[in-house]
């Protein structure tokens, strides 16, 4: 009789049990479930690796000029993002005796650029000197700023002073691009 | 035919990891800006007008001095230099001839000055058939941004045959660079 009642107070118990466990990995026909994502903002680039600078003429009318193509990817947060890229001389012209965007030969010798960055983007407004201590701006991003899939495209166009101090020869130096978002 | 088949999927695998390798994105990229300086040389002559003349009435030469201004890069050649040539002889007929003076030994000579590193030429007679020395320059040297100076301080036979009036001739200056 004991033992009876001690069943009979259990098994409701057990049925709570058991009910919950079902609602959990209740199996049927369909079933459904929630997938969630936060994305974030984000950036990346590509650079042509090589910028050959020439010039139109001989007589010391002209400076070197090229352009470096880029492509960029861009998300920024949707109201209150920006992103920006930026360059920067990272190794100067080597070797010696040529251009110099640190110690150039004579003052006033200089490597500028301007920019073109294709819509979200906005090129920098004015031409703007390469440094070598500091980065200095190719372009900016509002908020809410999306790239193509595939990228953006944008360009620098260089121009470096032709001195007649600069010794014949090939002189290379490395720019740094760098790109960002919040 | 497998062993094939594996090649040719390793050779695409390879194919598609050099693809990445050129073309990746990333927050930071980097990019050579290469330049190739070759040898250049411009002169400029700051003296457009030039007029002769004479110190007295005793039948001094004619006098004057051109000035201009170089600029200049060269290579390791040799050969770079400055020259002059009468491109158009004095005008108008009795007067001063480069081609064909009213007496023999009439002469339009020269002397020169460079400033470094430009080295002058000794004097010379101008022509109008070929291009005669004014200064040289040796391999791998170059002027100051703005320029360097030179001169060229010309004497012009003064012959009694010479008809009064004025006569004007073109002299062009070249530069070159090697």
């Amino acid at each position: 009789m004991r033992r009876s009642q001690n069943i009979r107070a259990l098994l409701p118990g057990c049925l709570l049990l058991a009910m919950a466990g079902s609602a959990h990995a209740q199996f049927a026909s369909t079933g459904t479930t929630t997938l969630q994502v936060t994305i974030g903002p984000e950036a990346a680039l590509q650079i042509a690796a090589t910028t050959n600078l020439t010039t139109a003429g001989t007589i010391f009318n002209a400076n070197y000029t090229g352009t470096t193509n880029l492509t960029y990817k861009v998300r920024t947060t949707k109201s209150t993002g920006t992103g920006a890229i930026t360059l920067k001389v990272t190794t100067d012209f080597s070797p010696s005796s040529g251009p110099s965007v640190l110690t150039p030969p004579t003052a006033g010798d200089t490597l500028t650029y301007t920019c073109t960055l294709t819509s979200p983007g906005t090129g920098c407004s004015s031409s703007q000197t390469a440094s070598t201590s500091s980065s200095t701006p190719v372009g900016t991003f509002g908020a809410d700023a999306k790239s193509a899939s595939a990228g953006n495209s944008g360009s620098v166009a260089w121009t470096l002073t032709d001195d007649p101090q600069y010794s014949t020869g090939t002189y290379t130096a490395t720019v740094t691009f760098t790109i960002s978002a919040t | 035919m497998k062993h094939t088949i594996n090649l040719f999927v390793t050779a695409c695998a390879l194919l598609a990891l050099a693809s990445t390798a050129h073309a990746q994105f990333a927050a930071t990229g980097t990019g050579n800006v290469s330049v190739n300086i070759g040898a250049e040389a411009s002169i400029q002559i700051d003296t457009k007008d030039l007029t002769l003349t004479s110190a007295g009435t005793s039948f001094a030469d004619y006098t004057g001095t051109t000035a201009f201004t170089y600029k200049i890069r060269t290579g390791s050649g040799s050969g770079a230099g400055i020259t002059l040539k009468v491109t158009t002889d004095f005008s108008g007929s009795g007067g001063p001839s480069v081609a064909s003076p009213p007496t023999t030994g009439d002469t339009l000579s020269y002397t020169c000055t460079l400033s470094s590193p430009g080295t002058a030429s000794a004097g010379n007679t101008a022509t109008t058939t070929d291009e005669t020395g004014v200064g040289t320059f040796g391999a791998n040297v170059s002027s100051a941004k703005t320029g360097n100076s030179g001169s060229v301080s010309w004497v012009l036979t003064n012959d009694p045959a010479y008809k009064a009036g004025s006569y004007t001739a073109v002299v062009t200056f070249t530069i070159h660079a090697v």
